[in-house]
């Protein structure tokens, strides 16, 4: 028998916090569903059925008790693997940190188990958030729960195909050019990157630094909100995240009638590119015009460095990638390769990297270490920089003319593993979602419809941008958008 | 590197020309032993030189006047009040070392015998 599809998150919580609902059965019922669904689909690389179910336990006895259990009471949620957790291990889908346990909870983590989440599992991802299929997987490629000859994307693949197959209410992911948005594109979820510095990233993996955020993928806009509200916020163990206010956003995201009169959408040229699979530019128009008649007005702006964009995030992420990742050498945590008779220690670090990395992890550090390498610094690194801070003043301009930005997440919709064998055809897929990051804007990916492939419906994802700390905004225009098109389904 | 890199000002990187000598330089840099097999080292070299063909077209946009922005939002730093938190124990940072011989982390003997 296939266990019943869960209840949505609010539902959930707003059922468990009043007694009408066992936090513990609503658990049960997301464990039975891994077990029948994850086999074919890899999205967990553990689940913590005995304490998830301990902990659901614990939220019905502080209900029975009178006591509030939090805004998330008897939400399941999926934590992707590079996100530091004191329950079970932190790999980051990779060899190097097959066996590493971290000492500490990550902010965010902290933060929803304040709220009464219930913490389910790791997902799998693209070794270190580096890649764009969930196919640089240590523990073997994730599969999409649409069609599993495709990849659901990454870097958050597994936490975006447990969302979809409903083998939870709600996971958490991290973007840094996009690892969280063209994931929930591909498989039909919400997926927010907040502006950088909006959520905390201390326990978060770090691979770029000044591009790196955590963010919520959800079933719906109104579940992405009240995550972002629960895991946002100013955290001292982070210099780097903001002091501006979270409260009100899931509230902003909730407000009016559902009518987008007064907002102005901006249409950049560039995003509705004639190399974009034609059924996605079908869909970008048809979310235009379904705004419109909400009462938006649509406006034509130009963001010519759309496409530099690429070059520019694959200098910075990777330089800074190599930088973060130097600290993985095999003497204070992961893995050391078995010392040789008479070896230096220079070769021990060499040796214990080369082995505890995958390929497209070797691939962008040394790309990163290249670009930083000297008498290449200024043409390459610098340079990025300067263009990074041009990418900025455009989306600054644009959003004089408009509130919000529309266009594709992707440009097309899943691709079949192992597909993309050129790692440089690969990077090109991400051109919509580097920019966000590079500007430290947000966005947000909703589903756009189906097109179907080979007999099988696809999702597509729309992708929605606001300037930075604009999240109230742009998760109404979000959500307006959302039922104005429809929610997506579950995938099983 | 085999070719002197471009000058502080230069605009344009010209293609890239690497040299397998190019390919073991980065790898050394970046302490990653990527195998001594010359298939292996025309793979990285092939990959490498594709990226930076591409990244390389940065070199087209006039920056000139334009200051890097290392941070999103040019934030600056804030100071924290210098109050003692929370340490994580020495036990489990040992628990995550490779090798550990308690109060120490194990490492291999890095200096030569008599040095």
């Amino acid at each position: 028998m296939v266990p019943d599809p869960p209840r949505e998150l609010r539902e959930v919580v707003a059922a468990v916090r009043s007694g009408t609902a066992s936090a513990e059965e609503e658990t049960r019922g997301i464990l039975d569903r891994i077990e029948r669904f994850d086999p074919g689909l890899n999205a967990f690389h553990e689940v913590f059925a005995e304490e998830a179910l301990a902990a659901a336990r614990e939220i019905d006895r502080r209900v029975a008790a009178g006591d509030d259990p939090g805004p998330l009471a008897g939400a399941v949620i999926a934590v992707k693997d590079n996100i530091a957790t004191t329950l079970g291990r932190t790999t980051c889908s990779s060899r190097m940190l097959e066996s590493w346990r971290s000492p500490f909870n990550a902010t965010c983590v902290e933060r929803l188990l304040a709220a009464g989440a219930i913490v389910v599992g790791k997902t799998n991802l693209d070794e270190f958030a580096m890649g764009s299929s969930g196919e640089h997987c240590a523990w073997g490629p994730v599969r999409n729960p649409w069609d599993p000859e495709r990849v659901p994307g990454g870097s958050s693949a597994g936490s975006a195909a447990a969302v979809a197959a409903g083998l939870c209410h709600a996971a958490l992911g991290s973007d840094t050019g996009g690892s969280i948005r063209q994931p929930a594109a591909f498989t039909g979820c919400v997926g927010l990157k907040p502006s950088y510095g909006r959520v905390s990233r201390y326990g978060l993996v770090a691979f770029g630094s000044s591009l790196d955020q955590v963010g919520p993928l959800t079933r719906s806009v109104a579940d992405a909100a009240l995550l972002l509200e629960v895991i946002g916020g100013n955290d001292r163990l982070d210099s780097t995240s903001a002091a501006t206010d979270v409260a009100g956003i899931a509230a902003a995201a909730e407000s009016g009638t559902g009518r987008l009169d007064g907002v102005r959408v901006g249409l950049p040229s560039e995003y509705l590119s004639d190399s974009n699979h034609p059924a996605v530019n079908e869909s970008v128009r048809a979310a235009a015009a379904a705004m419109e008649r909400l009462g938006a007005t649509l406006v034509e702006v130009h963001l010519p460095l759309t496409e530099i964009g690429i070059s520019t995030y694959y200098v910075i992420a990777p330089a800074e990638a190599s930088s973060n990742l130097a600290r993985f050498d095999g003497i204070r945590y992961g893995r050391r390769a078995e010392p040789r008779a008479g070896e230096d220690l220079e070769s021990i670090y060499a040796r214990s990297r080369g082995e505890g990395f995958g390929a497209e992890v070797q691939r962008r550090i040394m790309i990163g270490t290249y670009v930083l390498s000297a008498g290449y610094y200024d043409a390459y690194y610098r340079r990025a920089l300067q263009v990074r801070r041009l990418i900025g003043e455009e989306f600054a301009r644009a959003f004089t003319a408009c509130d919000v930005l529309l266009g594709p997440t992707a440009p097309t919709p899943a691709f079949k593993l192992g597909s993309q064998r050129d790692p440089l055809s690969m990077y090109l897929c991400d051109v919509y979602t580097v920019n966000a990051p590079i500007a430290g804007i947000c966005g947000v990916s909703v589903p756009g419809g189906f097109v179907e492939e080979d007999g099988k419906p696809l999702p597509m994802g729309l992708q929605l941008q606001a300037p930075a700390f604009a999240e109230g905004g742009l998760l109404r225009a979000a959500a307006c958008l959302e039922t104005a098109l429809g929610r997506c389904p579950l995938a099983c | 590197m085999s070719k002197q890199g471009p000058s502080s000002d230069a605009a344009a990187p010209a293609p890239p020309e690497l040299s397998a000598a190019d390919v073991r330089k980065v790898a050394r840099l970046a302490r990653l032993s990527i195998g001594g097999d010359e298939q292996a080292i025309e793979r990285h070299r092939r990959e490498l030189v594709s990226v930076l063909e591409h990244i390389g077209r940065i070199s087209a946009i006039d920056v000139t006047g334009v200051e890097p922005q290392h941070r999103p939002l040019d934030a600056s730093n804030r100071l924290d009040p210098d109050e003692p938190g929370p340490t994580i124990p020495r036990e489990q940072i040992l628990a995550a070392a490779p090798l550990a011989a308690a109060p120490f982390i194990a490492v291999p003997k890095v200096l030569a015998d008599g040095s």
